[in-house]
């Protein structure tokens, strides 16, 4: 009975088999790059209108990171489909 | 119970059907041909005085050719089955990968023009505030300790870390 059920597992798993090969899809060069890190107002300043430049610089550290998040989330939504897509 | 049937005993692994890829596929057919003639004509030889002794030999050669026969026909067909569902896999995911470069570039394309977009605000914030900055900093003075409370803030993981040890 083991050995008839190791050999059903067998004939199961040669059938399964599929010879065609798939290669993980390839991400866009611009989104291997990493978020940046922030900027430091200088210490010692009294100027706010260098505090605020520091802040604009981050506000727009976040936003081109946030980019960055959304064209991965779009990514992985976008291959999944095409991935399961074939079948 | 198709799994169970004898051809996919020779399907396993395509790879591995090497008997019928080594041999062409008509070999096999005549296997079959002789096999059911041998059966055949072994039920005639019964009738034939001098050579009735042969009919037995002649009848289980016959059925051995015939399953054998059978058997590979059908590993043929299946191997032939596999092979269209392998191109027509193969097709499928050549386009896939085709579309999944569309919309690389697609993707690149829209994440390079929201950049952009940051880009050219961050331009005319800094540009405003440097139009404006003798005013705010009459206006306004920052103390150390603001500066030094909002570096802070730049800086979550360390400060985290610092308070476990």
């Amino acid at each position: 009975m083991k050995q008839l059920a190791v050999l059903c597992c067998l004939i199961l798993s040669g059938c399964a088999i599929t010879p065609v090969e798939r290669t993980f899809p390839g991400i866009p060069p611009a989104l291997k790059q990493s978020c940046g890190e922030l900027v430091l107002v200088p210490p010692g300043t009294t100027k706010l209108s260098e505090v605020i430049t520091v802040v604009t610089e981050n506000y727009a550290q976040y936003n081109g990171c946030r980019a960055l998040n959304d064209a991965w989330s779009a990514w992985y939504a976008e291959q999944k489909t095409i991935f399961e897509g074939v079948k | 119970m198709a799994l169970l049937a004898p051809t996919h005993w020779l399907l396993w692994e395509s790879n591995n059907m090497w008997l019928i890829n080594f041999l062409p596929d008509w070999i096999f057919y005549l296997l079959l041909i002789i096999g059911i003639l041998g059966i055949i004509i072994s039920m005639f030889l019964k009738e034939i005085p001098v050579i009735n002794r042969y009919q037995t030999p002649i009848w289980l050669l016959g059925i051995l050719l015939t399953i054998l026969g059978v058997w590979f026909a059908g590993g043929i067909s299946k191997d032939q089955e596999y092979r269209e569902r392998i191109s027509a896999l193969q097709l499928r995911v050549a386009e896939a990968e085709k579309k999944s470069a569309e919309v690389n570039t697609q993707i690149e394309y829209v994440y390079r023009d929201r950049v952009q977009v940051v880009e050219k605000v961050r331009y005319q914030v800094i540009s405003a505030i440097r139009e404006h900055s003798t005013s705010m900093d009459a206006n306004c003075t920052v103390i150390p300790t603001a500066v030094e409370i909002l570096n802070r803030a730049t800086q979550p993981q360390s400060r985290s870390s610092e308070k476990k040890k």
